[in-house]
């Protein structure tokens, strides 16, 4: 947008300029960060004598009194300066960027939009407002920014960077609860492939009414990410960015080591005895470590004449906590823009690749877990060499060393695309990409693993490929009528196919360890039948048509109304399409006459807006009725053939989970722009929610059946606020505080086709063996359902309240209630930065509060009755409500192992320095700095850390065998030439 | 003209790809497999009526419990011979196992719905199966596959009608929209099973092992009149009778020498079996049979270097065993009992696992008593003697290559003395012991006068002695102490005769009743 209207202005004011006889000042213009501006205004004060920059951002200017003129110079997006002369007939004039950012330019679905003309939800965050410093993963540049978006990272593993995404409530039974992720315009474009300081702008699409044009899936917002491109007319650059990371458990799990272990009889009065097998061992020790991580980019990018082009390249190693867990990746991009026929047509091609080697934490999730309960006086080894070994836990000594886990991946995407601007006002646009990902993968289990004297060596590989292709087409018309009529029309059409095949083979009984998974065909199972492979391949289709107009009338009145029609192969035979309409809605108070006069309000606009999204069963083909050959037989000859049966119901009728969306909302700016923030209310109901429902057999075949039945809704407020609170030369002080609140109501969970009073999910474990979740209309989801402990009777056994207040039964359905509710009431955050002469730093406060966590650590072995065998958390010798005996009773599903997660967490915290690079002739900044990620948590949570994954229907539970979350201390390095 | 040629690409563009048919490339759909039929398929379509017995006894995954939601489990959990105490390191699952052995169970127990679930799977195989068939053109070929369908659909209502009386009766595959099935009394299933043996046995075969032939089909025919007479007050002793004469005198069947014999790994080829399930340790390792790893302690893979290990739950109630004549050769045959040794290593001694401590420091060794801690429930690994009547081979896998034995000759002879042994007012014959002895002969080094079964030893619980004898861990236990009205009267381990007769009946499962509002519980329940 800008560039375009660079043009025009440069088109324009070459024509106007006229000649006077004077003196020439010449000069350019440019950002605080280097870039040269082409097309800004530069204006001799109290005249109308003003040129415009040209194609490298200089300008010359004729002017009789240098000595007592001043310069008005302007530039879209930038503070206006007023520059005195003082004689000078050459100067360089620096802009400053426009903190107001009325002007900013916001990213919406297949276009963008100045930001005071926005109707709908969208928080727009842009570079200067990331994360500073090192971060994991290019979504944690915006944690704590986006009211109502909760950034969730649930496990420190490497490589796999688990990072729930969940945007106003949880509204699905079963679908995908992730954003939609679109990268430079192409949908589902995979993080994976953005280098983090790549990233110039993330904007995220909240409500319905603007995300509605993303169809069946805008349900769960649309996170539109904006990578950088070479600017116009830019001098060559080139950039580096590294760091260090060191990182740590965010929290150990406190348990007895050996010698606490041993007074444990005395500690408690001889109730508990133990089993001595003379070893001291830290398990902890053996096989957790502080881990070191080292990230390096590069990025170049520059103009030539018609040509711009960017290339990246990102390399991350990682290593995890847990020893013998890492990844390494190399990221590269290559990004040329070309411009034809005086801008008619620009034309650009993309080539992105990531490639990682990982050494992944399957067993890494096992082995902390069984750091936390195996006996400290137990050897890691028998007196004959042997491993120890264990009923409910592995020997993690033996499973780290023993077992390996490698799995590579590669991930390409090509993208290119043609826009054609035929007529002023017309662009028209094609896009193309494919992205694609192999994986190849492998472990092995020496003889000397878990289950090697039984398998002798084990060997897995895999394989597999996933293909996604899209290409799209847009047209977009902007016209005015009049002064104050302002149109914006787009059309397009959009085709995307994904396509996932591969295979696996397992095999074991092999003659050596030598060899690993390397040379699969010695195992001897196969050949005897007893090892197994497979193979598969499954396809999926999205075809939409889709149409927005805009119309803005005197930047006062804004509408805009969207429609998609968009069909899924994954829908059933009745259903093939759905349509996803939108509208909405906003008024700038601020350019209305009677508050013109009111100086402090720089923007008030009341938006509203309404919109329907839907969101996709995750797997294909469940709409059919498919048959599958399943098990063996023998036909009348003895021959052993295989038997072919239906594998499910098949429901024509299968279609998407409709969600519509209210949305009202106040932006407002105030006081010279130093004051900024917006209110949000939403009410969202998604209906027709996939699920699977109990059926009878017979009538059908199969005793579930996939069917859209049930309606959720989530209701909320979100509110951010920013402001400048110190603004000037040496100092400059920020701060920004977001709030968001959110209820979930199960409204129903019937149709008139299906019936049922309750939805169960969620699993203890052993030994408690029982559901968690109960989802029930009227409740929420995430909430727990057991049985509420109000204490311990004389002989340490679970006192249970039942729901009418009486004593209540442990195990007696009757007697189970909700004790809890996982998914957090309130989120928030408090975000400090600033920067003092060339010092900058920032820091985060993050919260989330009402919710609870079902701790399964806790549950299942905070408990002595386990046995004298095992290890504790420290915690077992709490005795319960202040009870007199310990806790003398089976593990239970009872609501004191359900915790109060409410945390606030010093999240970010960075400090940087910015060298002065005067003295040093091509260096344009140079900056050093320190941060830190999830360095404090304060809560009364007990486990490693109360950010739960909070996905599906049984989420909040903090499951004994997570790979454990880390605390990382980063030191940084940014240096551009 | 530059603009018109844009145009008119965008509106191709636009007008084509609006394709959204779903294309499967690892599955069959209808239509792929009706176009690609021939007859060799026969044998691949009518699979699932054959593979369906399987559920007797492995899991069933639309359920939580994935290996006791099936009849062998249910049928002998819930009766006096075998016990499945909570174990130091483990075992205990919510009381599952305890509730099934003392009665005590829920209308919503994930095992009873497990069974529920297979046994209607079954149904609706068969069901399909007939609609499929009911068009083939050979006159022949079709008689025969439908008489074949039809019985099997029988065996599955007999199961229904036995585990939980009154249910829907359904017969058709293609039902309309919504449609939701209605209870139907016990007497209307039941009087639907035997007339469908009635019309389907002349139809069928008289061979093939493992197949529903006139022999195997007549089997269940006399199965279904013994227990008719509990079931309905109306006893039908001549039918039992005349059907195991015709089994007994016409089938190409005869009694092993060996008590063991129907059951060793390779039992395909036993003359006793009458119908077996097949299994293979190589192609049914997704649908196993399990009954070795569910009562053989871990260590047991080193006793007989199995390629799998045990999971030690079940064993049988020391009540039990103390019935056993020392003589017996079934004994021994049936129950592991004694030390097991690390005949991977040096073959020294194996010892007890510590998880529960006062099993530290213990020989692995099976002993008959079942001793509880304090807690009432939790006992030591090596407490109760373990199955072993399957044999498990050296070397054997997760899933045993024993072929399941439904029925056989032995229970032939023991359906006809039953049926006699009512007939005479529930009084002993010389031709009912003479039956029995027939059996028992073989389980006796010595089969003297001492050890052969007498006129005046035969009573009701003399008569539940030799049934347990020969048939534990076949299946039959619940049924067989119903017949006899012991089932909530007698008294065994943890068990309390509860008295309650309308537990001869399982509940049906709620969680079927929730989906279906159509079908009755029931009485007391």
């Amino acid at each position: 947008m800008k560039k375009i209207l660079n043009l025009i202005f440069t088109l324009i004011i070459y024509c106007a300029a006229t000649a006077q006889n004077n003196n020439n000042v010449s000069g350019s213009v440019s950002s605080s960060n280097g870039d040269l501006l082409p097309g800004a205004n530069v204006m001799l004060k109290g005249t109308t004598n003003g040129v415009v920059t040209d194609f490298n951002g200089e300008f010359t200017i004729q002017i009789a009194d240098t000595q007592n003129a001043i310069l008005v110079v302007s530039y879209i997006g930038f503070n206006t300066l007023e520059f005195p002369l003082n004689g000078k007939t050459n100067v360089q004039i620096v802009l400053d960027e426009d903190v107001s950012s009325l002007d900013e330019v916001v990213v919406v679905g297949y276009g963008t939009q100045k930001r005071s003309e926005v109707t709908t939800a969208i928080s727009s965050i842009s570079e200067k407002d990331f994360t500073k410093g090192a971060v994991q993963n290019p979504i944690q540049l915006i944690q704590g920014r986006v009211a109502g978006l909760t950034i969730n990272t649930t496990s420190g593993n490497p490589g796999n960077n688990d990072v729930q995404l969940l945007l106003r409530g949880s509204s699905t039974f079963s679908g995908n609860q992730s954003p939609l992720i679109v990268i430079d315009g192409i949908i589902g474009g995979s993080l994976d492939l953005v280098n983090f300081n790549d990233v110039e702008k993330i904007d995220v699409l909240k409500d319905g009414s603007a995300a509605a044009i993303y169809g069946t899936r805008g349900t769960n917002g649309v996170i539109l990410i904006t990578t950088k491109k070479a600017k116009g007319n830019q001098k060559a650059r080139i950039e580096y960015d590294g760091f260090l990371t060191v990182s740590q458990i965010s929290r150990d799990v406190e348990v007895f080591s050996p010698s606490e272990y041993r007074k444990l009889p005395e500690i408690t009065d001889g109730y508990f005895t133990i089993v001595d097998n003379g070893a001291d061992t830290d398990w902890g020790d053996l096989v957790m470590r502080d881990a070191f991580s080292q990230v390096h980019a590069l990025s170049m990018s520059g103009k030539l004449n018609n040509t711009s082009y960017i290339a990246s390249l990102n390399y991350r190693d990682t290593e995890g906590i847990v020893k013998k867990t890492g990844s390494e990746r190399l990221n590269v991009r290559l990004g040329v823009n070309q411009s034809l026929l005086d801008d008619l047509v620009i034309a650009s091609l993309n080539i992105s690749s990531t490639q990682v080697n990982e050494n992944p934490s399957e067993h890494g999730q096992n082995v902390y877990f069984s750091t936390r309960v195996l006996n400290p006086t137990y050897p890691v080894k028998n007196p004959d060499g042997t491993y120890t070994r264990f009923p409910e836990a592995i020997n993690p000594v033996q499973e780290i060393n023993e077992t390996y886990r490698k799995a590579e991946w590669i991930q390409k995407r090509i993208d290119g695309s043609v826009q054609i601007k035929p007529v002023d006002g017309l662009n028209i646009k094609f896009l193309g990409s494919i992205q694609n990902r192999y994986r190849l993968g492998g472990s092995y289990a020496n003889k000397n693993s878990l289950n090697g004297s039984t398998f002798n060596g084990e060997a897995w590989r895999n394989s597999s490929k996933y293909t996604e292709s899209l290409f799209e087409s847009t047209v977009t018309y902007n016209w005015k009528i009049q002064e104050n009529h302002d149109f914006t029309l787009l059309g397009g059409y959009n085709y995307q196919n994904f396509d996932g095949e591969g295979f696996d083979v397992y095999n074991f009984n092999f003659p050596t360890d030598i060899f690993g998974y390397n040379r699969l065909d010695l195992g001897l199972a196969l050949p005897e039948g007893k090892a197994n492979m497979g193979s598969f391949k499954w396809n999926s289709k999205l075809i939409a048509f889709f149409g927005r107009i805009n119309y803005n009338y005197a930047n006062k009145y804004f509408l805009s109304a969207s429609i998609r029609q968009e069909g899924s192969t994954k829908f059933g035979e009745n259903n093939k399409w759905g349509t996803f309409p939108s509208f909405s809605a906003g008024w700038q108070i601020a350019n209305e006459e009677f508050l013109e006069s009111v100086t402090a309000i720089n923007e008030l606009k009341l938006r509203a807006g309404y919109g329907v999204t839907g969101t996709e069963p995750t797997q294909p083909y469940i709409s059919q009725l498919r048959y599958d050959y399943t098990s063996a037989v023998v036909d009348p000859d003895g021959n052993i053939v295989y038997a072919v049966e239906p594998a499910v119901n098949a429901n024509p009728n299968l279609k998407w989970e409709t969600k519509r969306e209210v949305n009202l909302g106040l932006d407002f700016t105030l006081f010279d722009h130093r004051l900024r923030g917006s209110i949000d209310l939403y009410n969202r109901n998604t209906k027709d929610l996939i699920s699977n429902f109990n059926v009878p057999v017979p009538p059908n075949l199969a005793p579930t059946i996939v069917a859209n039945v049930g309606e959720v809704s989530n209701k909320g407020l979100e509110f951010v606020a920013s402001g400048d609170i110190i603004r000037n030369d040496a100092f400059n002080l920020n701060l920004t505080l977001n709030y968001a609140t959110n209820k979930n109501t199960v409204e129903k969970l019937s149709n008139d086709t299906y019936q049922r009073d309750f939805m169960d999910a969620g699993w203890t474990g052993a030994p408690v063996q029982k559901t968690t979740h109960r989802i029930v209309e009227g409740g929420s989801i995430g909430n727990f359902y057991g049985w509420k402990s109000t204490g311990l009777d004389a002989d340490g056994k679970w006192i249970i309240e039942a729901p009418d207040g009486s004593v209540g039964e442990y195990g007696n359905e009757d007697h189970r209630q909700v004790i809890g509710n996982a998914l957090p009431k309130h989120t928030g955050a408090f975000i400090v930065s600033g920067n003092y002469k060339a010092f900058d730093f920032s820091f985060s406060l993050r919260g989330a509060f009402k919710y609870q966590i079902l701790n399964q650590h806790r549950m299942l072995w905070e408990n002595f009755t386990k046995g004298q065998q095992w290890n504790f958390p420290t915690s077992v010798l709490d005795k319960p409500y202040g009870s007199t005996s310990y806790l003398n009773d089976a593990p239970a599903y009872v609501s004191y192992y359900v915790e109060n997660g409410d945390f606030v967490k010093l999240d970010n915290v960075s400090i940087g320095y910015n060298i002065d690079v005067e003295p040093f002739k091509n260096i344009d900044k140079l900056r050093i700095y320190v941060s830190g990620a999830n360095l404090h948590t304060f809560t009364k949570y007990k486990g490693v850390d109360p950010e739960v994954p909070l996905y599906g229907l049984s989420p909040g539970i903090d499951y004994q065998s997570r790979y454990p979350t880390t605390r990382n201390f980063n030191l940084g390095i940014q240096l551009a030439f | 003209m530059k603009f018109k040629s844009l145009v008119t690409v965008i509106i191709i563009l636009f007008t084509s790809c609006t394709d959204l048919e779903e294309v499967v490339y690892d599955q069959l759909t209808e239509d792929s497999l009706k176009a690609n039929l021939t007859d060799n398929d026969i044998p691949s379509l009518l699979g699932p009526l054959y593979n369906d017995l399987r559920k007797l006894y492995t899991g069933n995954n639309a359920t939580e419990a994935h290996f006791n939601g099936n009849w062998l489990w249910v049928s002998e959990e819930s009766a006096d011979l075998w016990i499945t105490p909570k174990r130091g390191g483990g075992w205990y699952d919510g009381g599952i196992y305890y509730r099934l052995n003392q009665h005590n169970w829920g209308t919503d127990e994930t095992t009873l719905l497990g069974v529920w679930r297979s046994f209607y799977k079954a149904i609706n195989t068969s069901n399909r199966l007939y609609e499929q068939f009911e068009t083939l053109e050979n006159e022949t070929q079709r008689n025969k596959i439908l008489a074949e369908i039809r019985v099997s659909r029988a065996f599955w209502y007999y199961n229904l009608a036995d585990f939980y009386g009154n249910v829907p009766l359904v017969t058709e595959f293609s039902l309309p929209d919504g449609y939701l099935p209605e209870t139907n009394s016990r007497k209307e299933v039941v009087d639907f099973v035997i007339n469908e043996l009635k019309e389907s046995i002349p139809f069928l075969d008289e061979e093939g092992y493992g197949k529903w032939n006139k022999f195997s089909a007549s089997h269940l025919l006399a199965k279904v009149y013994l227990n008719y007479n509990t079931w309905f007050d109306s006893p039908k002793w001549d039918e039992v009778v005349a059907l195991s004469d015709y089994i007994i005198n016409d089938g190409d069947y005869s009694l092993e020498s060996d008590y063991s014999q129907p059951f060793i790994t390779e039992n395909s080829s036993s003359p006793e079996i009458i119908m077996g399930v097949f299994n293979d340790e190589i192609y049914h390792s997704e649908q196993p049979f399990l009954i070795h790893q569910w009562t053989m302690h871990w260590k047991f893979k080193f006793h007989q270097k199995t390629e799998t290990f045990f999971w030690g739950g079940p064993c049988a109630t020391p009540e039990f065993i103390n019935t056993y004549d020392s003589e017996d050769l079934r004994l021994t045959k049936s129950w592991f009992e004694g030390q097991l040794y690390d005949n991977e290593g040096d073959g020294s001694p194996m010892f007890c696992d510590p998880w529960n401590p006062r099993d530290q420091g213990k020989p692995l060794a099976y002993s008959r008593e079942i001793i509880l801690d304090d807690d009432g429930i939790t006992s030591g690994e090596a407490d109760g003697l373990r199955m072993i009547k399957y044999e498990i081979k050296k070397g054997a896998r997760a899933s045993l290559s024993n072929d399941f034995v439904l029925f056989r000759l032995a229970d032939v002879y023991f359906m006809k003395a039953e049926a006699l042994y009512w007939k005479n007012g529930g009084a002993a014959t010389q031709e009912i012991v003479d039956l029995i002895n027939t059996v028992r002969e073989r389980s006796f080094e010595n089969f003297d006068d001492s050890k052969k079964l007498t006129v005046g030893q035969l009573d009701d619980n003399r008569f539940l002695d030799e049934y347990a004898w020969e048939f534990c861990q076949e299946g039959n236990r619940r049924q067989v102490l119903i017949r006899f009205d012991q089932f909530t009267s007698r008294n065994w381990f943890l068990h309390e005769p509860s008295g309650s007769d309308h537990k001869n009946l399982f509940p049906i499962p709620l969680q079927e009743i929730n989906a279906n509002p159509n079908l009755i519980q029931n009485p007391g329940y």
